[in-house]
């Protein structure tokens, strides 16, 4: 088998079974009803929308939002404590292999549709407008616009979020007519975008989780921290840029191997022609190879 | 050459040892990082459990257990 096509087929395998648990309310979709169980008090680490029929959890996004816009709190300790123990331990592995709007992309990317495109133009610039997002359209305005009842609404869901127009706005309206009657100018903004990013991600890899998606934004702040790692040997490393050539979200592996764009797809680990890079969980007694990460230097003390 | 330069900055000053860490000597900031990850997880659980007790968990399941007509596009 060719070098990178291990993980590749291993990650397909774990995102859709990983899909199929969170959202496998099959009645769901058959009745054009949602779960309405307990189990939607967790959330579960993707971007996966609790309007969804099949979902059997809430999405952190939206139920970061939901807190917020109620009167009851300004803050959410309950929804930052999970995303802390998320971002802490997995960071954006949970972007990689956990995410089924993720998912969604990375089968869109298969279809084979003329030439691919490795970025946009400004690619740098646009990276950032998904912290933009995170602060403006998830945490400030739910906050502070509030109606006269003192509840805010949902703006990154209500006007951006397509995961949640494919995984509960098309399914719910399929099948439920009273819902498909009351759709209008909102839903077709939501279907344009969707439509924007759909084209987008058979062009390049994951336009969504690069420059819009703010789960990938806080994930992306714990990268460089979290349990989850990846290393590289300084003294293997030759500098090739093959790392680079197969990463879907475009980073200079060598060089920031803990990149907060870094969704540990493990393409590069598999494409390394001299192997070196390696994936590492924190403070595991497996020997590791010595570089200025953190957890080798931990770990090689016990080399000793 | 470019694997030259990177060998370089590894050994820059930033990245100079100064702390003496499970038996190694490391720079500062993988002083930090070594700790950042567990602070962060003992951190997020103490929180869950703060908002476990302030009841955020239930209007999370309000919110979630009734369609959200902002999420699917209705308004």
């Amino acid at each position: 088998m060719a070098r990178g096509k291990t993980t590749g087929k291993t990650r397909l395998f774990v995102q859709a079974l990983w899909t199929a648990v969170t959202n496998g309310y099959a009645y769901g979709f058959v009745s054009g009803k949602i779960y309405t169980g307990r189990m939607k008090t967790f959330c579960v680490p993707g971007l996966s929308c609790y309007s969804c029929p099949g979902a059997l959890g809430s999405c952190p996004v939206g139920a970061l939002q939901a807190v917020l816009d109620s009167r009851s709190f300004a803050f959410s300790c309950y929804i930052f404590g999970i995303l802390m123990v998320f971002g802490s331990v997995l960071g954006r592995f949970i972007c990689g292999w956990l995410c089924p709007f993720g998912l969604v992309q990375d089968l869109m990317h298969r279809i084979p549709l003329g030439k691919k495109w490795r970025r946009l133009p400004g690619d740098r610039w646009l990276r950032l407008v998904k912290y933009g997002i995170l602060i403006i359209f998830v945490i400030v305005l739910p906050s502070i616009i509030v109606n006269v009842a003192g509840i805010g609404r949902p703006w990154f869901c209500q006007y951006i979020c397509p995961s949640g127009t494919l995984m509960g706005g098309i399914p719910l309206m399929t099948v439920n007519p009273g819902l498909r009657g009351a759709a209008g100018a909102l839903f077709s903004w939501k279907i344009m975008i969707l439509c924007l990013i759909l084209f987008l991600s058979v062009k390049m890899p994951r336009p969504f989780c690069r420059y819009l998606c703010p789960l990938g934004a806080v994930y992306g702040i714990f990268n460089p921290v979290a349990f989850y790692r990846l290393n590289v040997d300084r003294e293997k490393c030759i500098s090739c840029g093959k790392c680079r050539e197969v990463c879907p979200m475009d980073i200079k592996v060598w060089e920031t191997p803990n990149s907060p764009e870094c969704i540990r797809c493990g393409a590069c680990t598999e494409s390394c022609p001299v192997d070196a890079l390696e994936k590492k969980v924190a403070f595991c007694k497996r020997k590791c190879y010595h570089n200025d990460s953190a957890l080798a230097c931990y770990h090689d003390s016990k080399e000793k | 050459m470019q694997g030259g330069r990177l060998r370089d900055r590894q050994y820059s000053m930033e990245h100079r040892p100064l702390f003496l860490i499970a038996g190694k000597e490391r720079t500062v900031k993988e002083k930090y990082r070594i700790w950042a990850g567990p602070i962060l997880l003992a951190g997020g659980i103490i929180l869950i459990a703060a908002g476990i007790m302030r009841g955020e968990p239930a209007t999370v399941l309000t919110k979630a257990a009734v369609i959200c007509m902002e999420c699917i596009g209705i308004g």
